[in-house]
């Protein structure tokens, strides 16, 4: 067979890939791991793809939108218990805690329980809840352990997304299990019943990585409340190098969580509770053969349980399960066209399916299908100057087909500065309970209303800016989002049971212009400060849109320290605070502010290579209400100062 | 069917030739040759890797001249080494194993190491008798044409940072390097981490070593990441650290070093024994990727 060879030509060019593969494999002959100089094995064994078009991240200076990035550095000592207290530290977000152990995200504006505007991804795989609207928070149990970056894009970006990345985009970037090998323990004990537990197993092989994890939090939620919180998480991701450079990702995870709902104290939120059960299978096929030609493909399964009830009349309880299906498939391809010419283009499909009872009037599964089509430009004139174009062409069952384009011009006079002007337009589409609803309730001749999406047309122009040599990074905006077809939900009716003119509707429109700066500061390499301030303004358009006008604050404010004090003493520091909001979801209520603010103080000392000990102190400043007050509609969220201590350690 | 049989009958020619010939000694001068009377392409392994480096050799060699291709591991590689071990015939290797089985099999034959880093030849060469018969084209590229290369790609590149591993095979090496180089010990992968993060805050660029106790399927993740996020660039030695995601990858393509090879053998030195050179096919591949995502400018001069 090899004399043969002598005179035959072998193998086309090109297989240098593939001999790498086979030498990884040569690699682990044990004569060869035994010799301890360098071999041709160490020139052309074969690596696993680390660091792909999707794992880097785009430089700010360069990027078509106002950016933060949550870094692993900052991660790394945080000692939050929920994602959403990250989130705080995101320019003009708004974060709030809903009865129920529930977070409140949004960002500027609409802020309520059920915010349906702000699109979250973990790796590219959307947690937006298809039944009613809305991130699944709860089911959302990813310790920051687990997490390599949050970029977070503050503005609309459905050129890129789809509908539903209305006000803002997280992107949550988990981190590769090639980084996360051996096991990691964290334990925290604190007041008000907090016992977490976080347990990892990690691990590889010559051609994969793996990471077991086992999240558990458990806590009594606000005082006074009946919401415990008891919530267990089993995630699991799996890279294969099925070849060099082509990588398969499969992540899966299951959720269970069992937490009590309501108040002792407001008869129209009887002490309850509900569990959930839900579950993601995620595969993503990368192909980074070719760095000028990416090409991916995902597909996942997300599903939902949701087990609800209550009983005003203990004769008649209330049922409200939903369950709930989203399967996605979507191709994705990056190509370098030629120098200063880039382009991310794709398409996919998705089934969402629901089951409510209680929301949508009967208990069949109702199905509806989005299918996409997306082009983004990415054109470089010459070094100074960027120009993208982009857009998504959606053909939604339940909002029709539209496009949604985007457009951003940057300019960098030099490497640490760069203007950008950008404008775009996004949908947020009904909820398949939403669009719905009507059907069942509305009183003609509402009930044969169609809604139609909620739009958003923004423009914005910013700077960002390097000083210092990179240790000043400042971020300014000045922004005009203009609201239109806003969809009024009948709270009081639907939810609160008052008066019985209950239906969906589009109506409303609202200007919302102000400011945001953002500062991340390192004055010497042993701190680290940040800081964000948003002033608003909104204005309705119509006496329809007061309401959600109403839930805009006048000002955003974020501070973060990160310090290492001399010896293994690390302290870090979080402030946030906002201006009065009316909750929409609660406009008979009052408006409330974050009062003197929430201030929330860690101190972690290492013991160890891989062990510390972290003291948490949370809401130092507590006085007053978080969100609601007693003269809201739902319960009261009475603040309160919480501690506990944390340990860490990994082996 | 043909092919194979005449390709045995050279090999018996060529065996009857050899076993009348007589061995080379240490210290002996080697006898001159026109031309080489048959030529055999010993692999360490039947790879794709060696086939490639073979396919190089094979297109820049006229069709007339004998060449065969074998790999250790294969049922007719010892008639083949048995066969070619004649003084007018030469034995290229192609990898670390294959120069090993040659010196310690070939005695009269003259033998061409390629696909081989320095390091591993001088570790062989070093128990050699007759080391006159023995030339060579390494693989690496030293580390101060990697230092010039980089900074004629990369502006402004200053500091240079290398890790290599307490146990592995360039412990002993540091003495000679430029000033601007600063070599960083890991003791293990527990402290990997740590001390790429130090490199990094040292270096404008991490150049990276053959050290397979650093750089491996497991490591690499970890290595890559944290370089990253301190935004220093890696300097890689071969092109799998280039798509892993190194800034530049500065190596020798498996087909190249054939080329370069048929080129010694078409024109052979008339010190054979004193030719050992560093290989001059040296690419420089630049990951775009990585460099637009680090902010870095590569020049393309």
């Amino acid at each position: 067979m090899a004399l043969a060879r002598m005179i035959q030509p072998l193998y086309p060019r090109g297989t240098t890939a593939l001999a790498g593969l086979l030498l990884a494999g040569a690699c682990l002959h044990p004569a060869m791991a035994q010799e301890d100089w360098p071999t041709e094995q160490d020139y052309f064994m074969d690596l696993p793809v680390a660091l792909t078009a999707t794992r880097l991240q785009q430089p700010l200076q360069e990027a078509p939108a106002s950016v933060t990035v949550i870094d692993r550095e900052w991660l790394e000592q945080s000692e939050a218990r929920n994602l959403a207290d990250i989130l705080r530290q995101v320019p003009g977000f708004i974060v709030g805690r809903e009865n129920g152990n529930r977070p409140i995200v949004t960002y500027h504006a609409l802020a309520e329980q059920f915010v349906r505007q702000v699109q979250v991804l973990v790796d590219g795989r959307s947690i937006y809840n298809p039944t009613s609207g809305g991130v699944q928070w709860l089911s959302l149990a990813l310790p920051p352990q687990e997490i390599e970056r949050i970029e977070v894009i503050r503005g609309p970006n459905a050129a890129a997304y789809g509908s539903n990345s209305f006000l803002a985009i997280i992107n949550i970037i988990t981190r590769h299990p090639g980084e996360t090998r051996g096991e990691q323990v964290v334990t925290r004990l604190g007041s008000n019943g907090i016992r977490d537990l976080y347990l990892r197993h990690g691990g590889t092989t010559q051609q994969s990585a793996y990471r077991l994890s086992v999240y558990h939090r458990e806590d009594e939620g606000f005082t006074g409340n009946h919401d415990p919180r008891d919530n267990t998480a089993l995630r699991g991701r799996f890279d294969w190098d099925l070849a060099s450079g082509v990588t398969l990702t499969t992540q899966l995870g299951l959720t269970y969580l069992d937490n009590g709902f309501g108040s002792a104290t407001t008869p129209e939120y009887p002490e309850g509770g509900f569990t959930q059960d839900s579950g993601h299978l995620h595969l993503t096929l990368q192909d980074n053969r070719n760095p000028d030609a990416l090409l991916k493909v995902q597909y996942y399964l997300n599903f939902l349980n949701l087990h609800d009830g209550y009983a005003l009349d203990p004769c008649c309880p209330v049922e409200r399960d939903v369950h709930s299906r989203r399967h996605d498939l979507e191709v994705e391809s990056h190509l370098q066209l030629r120098d200063g010419l880039r382009m991310v283009w794709g398409g996919g499909a998705r089934l969402d399916a629901s089951r409510s009872q209680a929301y949508l009037g009967h208990d069949r599964w109702v199905r509806d299908h989005v299918y996409r089509l997306f082009a983004n430009l990415e054109w470089s004139p010459d070094r100074r100057w960027l120009v993208h174009l982009g857009g998504m062409y959606e053909s939604n069952e339940l909002s029709g087909s539209d496009l949604m384009p985007r457009l951003a011009l940057v300019y960098m006079p030099d490497a640490q500065h760069s203007l950008r002007l950008v404008a775009s337009r996004a949908l947020r589409s009904p909820s398949q309970v939403e669009k719905r609803f009507n059907e069942r309730l509305a009183p003609p001749p509402m009930s044969g209303v169609d809604l139609e999406p909620e739009e958003i047309q923004s423009f914005e122009l910013g700077y960002h800016g390097q000083w210092l040599g990179g240790r000043l990074v400042s971020d300014v905006k000045l922004f005009r989002d203009r609201f239109s077809d806003l969809i009024q939900i009948p709270y009081d009716a639907a939810y609160y049971r008052i008066g019985t003119d209950g239906y969906f509707r589009n109506a409303g429109d609202m200007d919302l212009s102000g400011v945001e700066g953002a500062l991340d500061y390192r004055p010497w390499a042993d701190l680290r400060l940040r800081g964000g301030l948003s002033l608003l303004d909104a204005n309705p358009q119509d006496p329809e849109a007061r309401r959600q006008a109403d839930s805009v604050p006048g000002h955003i404010l974020h501070l973060g320290m990160r310090y290492h004090l001399p010896g293994p003493w690390r302290l870090s520091a979080e402030y946030y605070h906002y201006g009065n909001i009316r909750w929409v979801d609660d406009s008979r209520g009052p408006a409330t502010d974050a009062g003197d603010g929430f201030l929330d103080l860690h101190l972690r000392r290492r013991l160890g290579p891989e062990t510390h000990l972290a003291l948490s102190l949370t809401d130092v400043l507590a006085s007053g209400y978080d969100t609601r007050t007693p003269a809201s509609l739902p319960p009261a969220n009475r603040r309160g100062t919480e501690g506990y201590v944390s340990l860490s350690m990994e082996f | 069917m043909t092919q194979t049989r005449k390709a045995w009958f050279a090999l018996f020619l060529t065996a009857a030739f050899c076993l009348f010939s007589p061995p080379t000694r240490a210290g002996e001068a080697i006898a001159p040759c026109e031309a080489f009377q048959r030529i055999l392409f010993l692999a360490s392994d039947d790879t794709r890797l060696h086939q490639e480096v073979f396919q190089g050799l094979r297109s820049r060699l006229p069709q007339d001249i004998p060449l065969v291709y074998t790999a250790l591991g294969g049922p007719d590689a010892a008639p083949w080494v048995q066969s070619t071990d004649c003084p007018c015939c030469l034995v290229v290797t192609s990898g670390t194993r294959a120069l090993q089985h040659a010196a310690e099999r070939v005695s009269r034959a003259r033998v061409l190491s390629i696909t081989i880093p320095r390091e591993a030849y001088d570790r062989i060469m070093a128990q050699v008798p007759d080391p006159q018969r023995y030339a060579a084209v390494y693989m690496d590229i030293p580390l101060e044409q990697r230092i010039a290369l980089t900074r004629r790609h990369l502006a402004g590149m200053e500091r240079f940072a290398i890790v290599q591993s307490a146990q592995g095979p360039f412990a002993a090496q540091g003495a000679d390097d430029p000033a601007e180089v600063v070599r960083l010990v890991s003791h293990g992968e527990a402290d990997l981490v740590d001390t790429f993060t130090r490199a990094a805050r040292q270096a404008d660029a991490i150049l990276t070593l053959p050290d397979r106790h650093i750089y491996n399927p497991r490591t690499i993740v970890s290595i890559m990441m944290t370089t990253y996020r301190q935004g220093t660039p890696l300097i890689g030695h071969s092109e799998a650290l280039l798509r892993a995601g190194a800034l530049l990858s500065i190596h020798a393509p498996p087909q190249r070093l054939g080329t370069e090879a048929a080129h010694l053998i078409r024109h052979p030195p008339a010190d054979w024994g004193g030719t050992r050179q560093h290989t001059q096919e040296q690419v420089v591949a630049v990951n775009e990727q990585v460099a637009r995502a680090l902010r870095i400018h590569v020049e393309r001069p």
